[in-house]
């Protein structure tokens, strides 16, 4: 019983992350449309600049944390500003080919840059666990817990209680509308791209602690995760795509624990195929296709 | 000289130089290439007329090559049956698995949701060849035999450049009858706006089901001349990026151009040997060709519907 609830929270703990990954893939979806595979690889190269903070500036893990969102969201501006903002009048499924265009050359910078094999992760956070009744609760997962937390309800009061915050709800509802009322769409969406691409780089930098490694091909194996989460929360949910990573995360994991993990993709898959068949809005999702 | 003429000129040309390949310089390294790109053909027309024509974006179209794939690998390596049942079951399987798999998800999958359907279908395909001891797992299915037909063993690399040759040429053949049959001007319906093609009295759903179980079809073949060639299949091939490399092909060759989707096939099968001198950096010029040819030349290097012999098209 115990060992079933130490891996609950461990999959909770890995679930909140897909969720701030995912969340921040919505956050693009909703503003522009577009399916940004290259989100992925912004939060591979989010967590190794992280990992370059660390070696470098022998940080701390806020330092470090910070150099892998603020990296990160700017890679994720730049992104947007060459590849996606000249094809932004033409049809979104060109988007969507433009963002695998952008992965490849990502994941493949990285793989020449750091090589294929994992890099190891220095240890930032000094090791010790907390008794939580009969189990044990390490330090790490509360720390990472927290900070996904923390993000997530940062991300809540940019959105609601900011003025930038109030114009990317309305260019996301409406961008036509938004520029008559005098929102400058293209800041608007770049600033978008910026926070969610940090958010990703957060993800990226909070996964490499966690596991204590970073790899080039982190961006594929855990995007991929991270996507089939948005689709079962519902694309263009906030609050959903948390939701979604959070029951990915614990499906995946009691899964992994308790059935054969060759078959994981597959069951994943499986259960998004479901999840389209029953509800293809996601559990929370609004915008119908 | 009319545009026609000029174009049956160059077709012809096209078609007398690729016959005389294999005699003018028979290199295996050409030939390999070459059939590749006869079969890889196969797939992009047929997805063309799936994405380019009926506008259903999918990215399953991978599984159903490695479903005739290993449709063929059990039935030649495992139980011995020649080419003839192999081949038919190639074609048959995945447009029975569409058929089903469609007929659920058709109905209320549109869009990015049936794209996402289509994803999963592949993903779960492929967790049954990784996972199934008897199709190889990992390792996949090896000693694929060389085909026979009445007697005359297709096991060179010359006899298959014309084999596959032949099926290439009898695609295009049959996606141009069949983009320009009622049934083709239906799918550009509703590609167009299925509303109105509704008012029209064209039943969406019962149009790509069919195209879907079409072109399903045909990437079966693909899958069965494949693992005839390589005598050797195994999961890798069938991933989902070789469904996103499919879509590349058409992207840069030319959507809604069967002849564009050749081309593209072409250019994406040669590319990596081009490339190959730039060892390490391959894949990056890769992408960063597709970006290019993405943001400047979106419709593709082909960009309009070629009218093949003065037959009029959509």
């Amino acid at each position: 019983m115990t060992n079933f609830l130490e891996q609950f929270i461990a999959s909770i703990v890995t679930g909140a992350t897909y969720g701030l990954l995912a969340i921040g893939f919505n956050l693009i979806f909703g503003i522009l449309g577009l399916i940004q595979f290259a989100h992925w690889e912004v939060y591979m190269f989010g967590g190794f600049m992280g990992l370059m903070a660390a070696w470098f500036l022998q940080a701390n893990l806020v330092v470090v944390l910070l150099a892998g969102m603020i990296s990160a969201g700017v890679l994720g501006m730049i992104i947007e500003k060459i590849a996606f903002k000249p094809i932004r009048s033409q049809s979104t499924d060109i988007g969507f080919f433009a963002s695998i265009a952008v992965s490849i050359i990502l994941q493949n910078v990285a793989l020449k840059i750091w090589g294929t094999e994992w890099t190891a992760f220095p240890n930032l956070i000094s090791p010790g666990s907390f008794s939580l009744g009969p189990i044990q609760v390490t330090k790490i997962q509360l720390i990472v817990l927290g900070v996904v937390i923390l993000l997530l309800v940062g991300l809540r009061m940019v959105l609601y209680r900011t003025k930038i915050g109030v114009a990317v709800r309305a260019v996301t509802v409406n961008r036509n509308a938004a520029t008559l009322m005098g929102i400058n769409t293209d800041t608007t969406i770049s600033i978008s791209f910026g926070v969610a691409s940090a958010l990703a780089g957060a993800a990226g930098v909070i996964m490499g602690v966690y596991y204590q490694m970073v790899w080039p091909l982190m961006g594929g194996t855990t995007g991929l995760k991270a996507f089939i989460a948005v689709v079962i929360g519902g694309v263009g949910s906030l609050p959903g795509s948390v939701i979604g990573g959070v029951l990915l995360g614990i499906a995946e994991g009691m899964g992994a624990a308790f059935i054969s993990s060759t078959w994981r993709d597959g069951i994943s898959f499986g259960v998004l195929v479901l999840v389209l068949l029953i509800r293809p809005a996601g559990l929370f999702g609004g915008k119908s296709a | 000289m009319t545009p026609e003429r000029k174009q049956l000129v160059v077709l012809c040309m096209v078609a007398i130089a690729t016959l005389a390949i294999p005699v003018v310089y028979p290199a295996p390294y050409v030939l390999r290439l070459m059939v590749l790109i006869f079969i890889y053909s196969i797939l992009s027309m047929s997805l063309n007329v799936l994405a380019g024509y009926a506008g259903m974006i999918s990215l399953g179209h991978a599984a159903f090559f490695g479903l005739g794939a290993y449709t063929t690998a059990v039935m030649s390596a495992k139980m011995g049956l020649p080419f003839i049942p192999c081949f038919f079951a190639s074609a048959l399987v995945p447009a029975v698995i569409a058929a089903v798999y469609g007929a659920i998800v058709l109905r209320s999958l549109r869009y990015i949701y049936f794209t996402l359907a289509s994803w999963g279908l592949l993903e779960i395909l492929n967790s049954i060849y990784l996972n199934v001891s008897y199709l190889g797992g990992p390792n996949g299915i090896r000693g694929i035999p060389d085909i026979v037909i009445l007697g005359i063993r297709i096991g060179s690399d010359i006899s298959f450049f014309y084999f596959s040759l032949v099926f290439a040429v009898l695609t295009l053949i049959s996606c141009e009858l069949l983009i320009l049959s009622r049934v083709g001007r239906a799918w550009t319906a509703i590609r167009e706006n299925e509303v109105v093609a509704g008012v029209m009295g064209i039943d969406a759903y019962r149009y790509q089901l069919l195209v879907f179980m079409i072109t399903s079809c045909f990437a079966g073949i693909a899958g069965s001349l494949f693992a005839y060639y390589e005598s050797f299949i195994s999961p890798v091939s069938f991933s989902v990026w070789e469904s996103i490399f499919l879509f590349c092909m058409l992207l840069v060759g030319g959507r809604r151009s069967l002849i564009g989707s050749v081309v593209g096939t072409a250019i994406f099968v040669l590319l990596p040997e081009v490339l190959r001198g730039m060892g390490d950096y391959r894949m990056t010029v890769y992408g960063v060709i597709l970006l290019v040819v993405i943001l400047f030349k979106p419709t593709g290097l082909v960009p309009q519907r070629y009218i093949i012999l003065g037959l009029k098209g959509a």
